[in-house]
């Protein structure tokens, strides 16, 4: 998925001139930043809220982006991060059981309004939620994005190995729940 | 066949009409409100990295220069007197002062013990951490 020719595109821009290489950057990565949040924070709302944190922690920090090595690991880094601050806070505030899609809906009223997937794609949605947090990250880019293990790696700082363990668990638990409804 | 296999790999979310036009807009919009932080703030922070790694070699070679000088007399006087076990470990403890020692160590210990919390809670609270079985394995 990771488009390396692109991001070069958007770099060289960047260092001609910032606004318009900035310009670019949230052209290509607005819509693949904004599902890896959605399919994380499942309301519309709260990856809306995230997507624009997301560009403008990006923009603000934009100068220390110039020494890394890929554009692409490091705003889904700071993607993840605006994602899982969301839940957390949710998690904090939340009186009402957020581990099924019905709890996080009977929240918001919008959020019902935006989910069309079938019976399957519900299940499906609440194996996923039942997973610690970071098995759902892991799950949601191998599963949904086919990112390579390698650039998981670098977004979430952790080992190619502890992430293969972790997928395989993540799917092993998806199963298990699929299997008993 | 795998019941994960049985599900079709789609997005079954939706986002309001026109939202990705829209929303480009509007990020456009408030990241050029916002500002950038600029160059300078940079070598602030390099010249701040210097000043502590500058302070940190100082703290250090002061420090290696006093155990010298303590293993210095501690040799001389050791070497110099014919003593007996019990006194070479009376003169290393004149220097290593171990009442102080012993005095950090537990004082280290009550601030570090959590007295109040009982090993359900802990329990918990790793739970709630939603801490990963994978990354316990690895560290493991």
């Amino acid at each position: 998925m990771a488009d390396k020719e692109q991001d070069r595109d958007i770099i060289n821009l960047l260092e001609k001139d910032t606004g318009k290489g900035f310009h670019l950057m949230v052209e290509r990565y607005s819509r693949k930043l904004y599902w890896h949040i959605r399919r994380l924070v499942i309301l519309h709302e709260d990856a809306d809220d995230a997507l624009q944190n997301t560009f403008m922690k990006a923009w603000i920090n934009l100068e220390s982006f110039r020494h890394e090595s890929s554009l692409y690991t490091w705003l889904y880094a700071i993607a993840t991060n605006e994602a899982l601050t969301i839940i957390n806070r949710r998690n904090k505030n939340g009186a009402a059981s957020l581990d099924d899609l019905s709890g996080i809906f009977a929240r918001s009223i919008e959020g019902s309004t935006w989910f069309d997937g079938d019976e399957a794609q519900q299940k499906l949605q609440n194996a996923i939620l039942k997973l610690p947090e970071k098995q759902r990250v892991v799950f949601n880019l191998r599963y949904y994005d086919d990112m390579p293990y390698e650039d998981m790696s670098k977004i979430l700082n952790t080992s190619v190995g502890a992430l293969k363990a972790s997928y395989h668990h993540a799917v092993k638990k998806i199963e298990e729940y699929l299997q008993t409804l | 066949m795998k019941e994960l296999d049985k599900i079709p790999k789609q997005n079954p979310f939706r986002v309001p009409e026109n939202y990705f036009e829209e929303v480009t807009e509007k990020i456009l919009a408030a990241t050029l409100e916002a500002g950038r932080k600029q160059a300078p703030l940079k070598k602030v922070i390099r010249l701040r990295n210097i000043i502590a790694i500058a302070a940190s070699v100082a703290v250090l070679v002061m420090l290696s220069i006093t155990v010298l000088h303590m293993n210095r007399n501690m040799n001389q006087d050791i070497a110099s007197v014919d003593m007996t076990t019990e006194q070479i470990m009376e003169t290393i403890i004149y220097y290593v002062d171990i009442t102080t020692l012993e005095q950090e160590i537990e004082d280290k210990w009550f601030e570090n013990r959590l007295t109040d919390v009982e090993n359900e809670e802990i329990i918990d609270f790793l739970i709630n951490e939603n801490i990963d079985p994978a990354e316990i394995y690895e560290l493991l």
